[in-house]
């Protein structure tokens, strides 16, 4: 069933997102394309510090965060994000909006519990479908072996079951797995 | 909205929480969509034409202020390179940033070209152990690459981008070859 936009748009009038950028035009920009999905609350934060205090204030439903900052980048705020005792806070969706996209710095992101990447330029569709995607697909968190964040399979797989199952291909290939 | 509401620690109301094999803990938040319009609502994963033209006005409206601010930027780091050459060692910061900030916003702003060269300078300046070891020639020819795709109304074409951002990345190849092992690139 295609659910009607006022869906969208009711949600989304509901929503809390902490937009956490150190550029004063990127974070109007995302204020901008916030406003026009009519988002209820929008918070904005300049640095990781920052946004980790406003964090703790508002307790968003979304945080938005760019990745390189100063003096505390996304992926310190993330860090902390997950770190956080409440589950309630822990478990809120962060979306890492940069232009970062080396593969080291997707699988940091990925490794401290990041929900969801989004490149830039950001574009309203990409803006769109990422705020869509954490809101009515929550994946499951997992607490395990030093990690917790949402479970990095995203694609249920028979091929292989057993312990290990991210070690690299190459290791994974020499096994037969 | 205060902080928090339950004891830290604990699983809020409506999140389940099981173990797995292992040790492994499985936690699964509710869905906000579940949480702000109750069971059974489901929004479309497509935007709606009439929300996304909404977007895109709100990008057109700051359209014009960020090319002069694009401008504004290049011109800075012209004259934040000759700053540099001249012994100003923290000029080449006020580069970086801005190179950094441009490469995150010229391409929703219709001026990809721009935000690819931008990207490639950045790039090439994370490569060195530190911005001090960066080659004046190779930064000004990135700049003065960003300045040649900004400031006309369009662009340069497809072809010219590409050839352009080849030829710098060439460039940019001998001379993080030439500095090795110091600035070798494979070190992140």
């Amino acid at each position: 069933m295609f659910a009607p936009t006022s869906e969208a748009i009711k949600l989304f009038s509901k929503l809390s997102i902490l937009v956490v950028e150190d550029s004063a035009y990127m974070r109007k920009l995302l204020g901008e394309l916030l406003h026009a999905l009519e988002v209820g609350t929008i918070i904005e934060a300049e640095n990781g510090d920052d946004g980790w205090a406003k964090f703790q204030d508002y307790v968003p439903d979304i945080v938005l965060t760019d990745a390189a900052m100063e003096p505390t980048n996304g992926f310190d705020l993330l860090r902390r994000i997950r770190a956080a005792e409440d589950a309630r806070l822990a478990t809120v969706p962060v979306v890492m909006i940069t232009g970062h996209c080396e593969r080291e710095a997707v699988e940091l992101a990925r490794d401290l519990g990041v929900t969801e990447y989004l490149a830039k330029p950001v574009t309203p569709v990409g803006l769109y479908s990422r705020l869509v995607e954490v809101a009515a697909h929550p994946r499951p968190f997992v607490r395990a072996d030093g990690f917790f964040g949402p479970d990095r399979r995203r694609r249920a797989t028979n091929k292989y079951d057993g312990p290990e199952r991210r070690r690299s291909r190459s290791r994974a290939a020499l096994l037969d797995i | 909205m205060p902080h928090s509401q339950h004891s830290p620690g604990q699983p809020p109301a409506g999140m389940q929480v099981s173990s797995g094999a292992q040790g492994v803990e499985i936690v699964q938040p509710s869905s906000i969509v579940t949480r702000k319009l109750g069971p059974g609502a489901v929004l479309p994963m497509r935007l709606d034409p009439r929300v996304l033209k909404r977007m895109e006005r709100a990008i057109e409206k700051m359209a014009d202020s960020y090319e002069k601010s694009l401008k504004t930027e290049i011109r800075q780091m012209l004259l934040s390179h000759d700053e540099w050459q001249a012994g100003k060692q923290e000029a080449i910061h006020a580069i970086y940033a801005l190179a950094h900030d441009i490469r995150g916003l010229a391409g929703t702003f219709s001026r990809p070209v721009t935000g690819r060269i931008s990207n490639a300078l950045c790039q090439y300046l994370e490569a060195l152990p530190h911005l001090d070891a960066a080659d004046g020639a190779v930064v000004r020819l990135h700049v003065d690459a960003m300045f040649a795709a900004a400031m006309d109304a369009q662009e340069p074409s497809e072809e010219v981008a590409k050839a352009t951002l080849a030829g710098l990345e060439r460039l940019v190849g001998r001379t993080l070859e030439h500095c090795r092992p110091a600035c070798d690139p494979a070190r992140g």
